[in-house]
């Protein structure tokens, strides 16, 4: 959920990154931070076990000063994708504005990448949220490997809503489409966010010159 | 889905209670933030990024105990603290959305917090009643532009061209 302070001209955006197990969810965020210069992002927090799973969720804080006069912040977390984590993730999905799901391109993968969706989509649900309404970007991750699904296949099988998301094919271990998804969900968020603040004000002002 | 908003009024009588609040406990940082990790008020002012880490993570683990009280059956835990050897950590609940976290060391004690805590919690209830049903939008603050001059929110060099040297930094900052 944007939170807006007009005394630190500061505005906070959430973005989630959603998807199956092992989908390559914490690499997205482990590349950005690589690759960001320091005054851009802040630290990288991971909460996960020993096995390098997520637990709980892993948090990147980055800022950009595309809207002017203003400090945006891009808070990215990523969830956990086993599925025993579910209260997890639909906590970690709490006001989120947009939301990247990091698909796992490998035939195997398929019925997993499918669960993993219909999970999403119960628990936006869950907290009042429509799918269709909520900024969306698909990540079809790991074209590296050898046995995996054409594109169009998997588009097929995901972006089915009423309207079609973005799909940006990548390979997130070596960093490959990992801006290109990030720059799409934060323009997504902000094009929703300025249209919902400029619409009230101009009602205000339309109020107020009447 | 409408986001929360503070008008400069708004935001500046939340840090007074808030820098009360570290006075008054001689705690050495306290932090108001919604359910969400979002920092609305802080003292001391300084811009410190691991704040906004801390803020994320202290509103997780109170999610999580939020989770763990539904599970015993007690409708909701007030508050949660931590004590370390020197400093030590009380996140208390305000209204449901939002928090205050509260760190502090040695030189004072968990009972100063909380007393101190309780008064500013209930300072901040009406403040935080009204910035949740009313977010303001005046006129004032005119509409939102994009800086055009930007062709990508963050501008990133091509995987393996330029990693682990100086690049050109995004966009400008501060
Ligand atoms: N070959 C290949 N491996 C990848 C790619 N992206 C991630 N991986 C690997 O997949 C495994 C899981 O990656 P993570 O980023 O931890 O996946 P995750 O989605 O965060 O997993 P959970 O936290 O358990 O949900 C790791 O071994 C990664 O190195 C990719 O593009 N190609
Ligand atoms: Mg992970």
């Amino acid at each position: 959920m944007s939170f807006v302070n007009f005394d630190k001209k500061e505005i906070n955006f959430k973005v989630v990154y959603y998807g199956p197990p092992m989908g390559g969810k914490t690499s997205n965020l482990a590349y950005l931070h690589d690759v960001m210069p320091a005054e851009v992002r802040g630290d990288l927090t991971m909460l996960s076990t020993q096995q390098d799973r997520t637990l709980y969720f892993d948090f990147l804080p980055l800022q950009s000063t595309v809207i002017k006069g203003f400090i945006s912040r891009f808070q990215l977390y990523t969830v956990p994708g086993q599925p025993i984590y579910d209260r997890t993730r639909r906590i970690v999905l709490t006001g989120a504005d947009g939301i990247v799901f990091v698909a796992d391109s490998q035939w195997s993968q398929m019925t997993s990448n499918a669960d993993s969706l219909e999970n999403l989509k119960a628990n936006l649900v869950s907290h009042g949220r429509s799918f269709d309404t909520t900024p969306l970007v698909f990540q079809l991750n790991k074209r590296d490997l050898p046995d995996i699904a054409p594109a169009p296949y998997m588009e097929f099988l995901l972006n089915r809503g009423a309207t079609k998301a973005d799909c940006v094919e990548a390979t997130a271990v070596k960093g490959n489409g990992v801006a290109e998804t990030l720059n799409r969900i934060c323009k997504m968020v902000l094009a929703q966010f300025i249209e919902e603040h400029n619409m009230k004000v101009s009602v205000v002002r339309r109020a107020e010159s009447a | 889905m409408t986001g929360l908003t503070l008008d400069i009024e708004q935001a500046r009588a939340l840090n007074r209670v808030v820098t009360d609040l570290l006075v008054q406990a001689e705690a050495s940082v306290v932090l108001l933030t919604d359910i969400g990790g979002n920092v609305l008020a802080q003292a001391p002012q300084r811009n410190d990024p691991h704040l906004q880490t801390m803020a994320a993570l202290a509103a997780g683990a109170f999610s999580a105990t939020r989770e763990l009280a539904r599970l015993t059956g007690e409708t909701a835990f007030r508050s949660v603290s931590h004590e370390g050897e020197q400093t030590s950590l009380f996140v208390q609940s305000l209204n449901e959305d939002f928090l205050l976290v509260i760190v502090f060391q040695r030189t004072t004690t968990l009972g100063l917090v909380k007393l101190y805590g309780r008064q500013a919690a209930t300072d901040l209830a009406p403040m935080l009643g009204e910035v949740r049903h009313q977010a303001p939008v005046s006129s004032a603050f005119g509409p939102f532009t994009l800086d055009e001059t930007s062709a990508a929110v963050f501008d990133l060099p091509a995987p393996g061209s330029l990693r682990g040297r100086a690049v050109r930094p995004p966009l400008r900052t501060g």
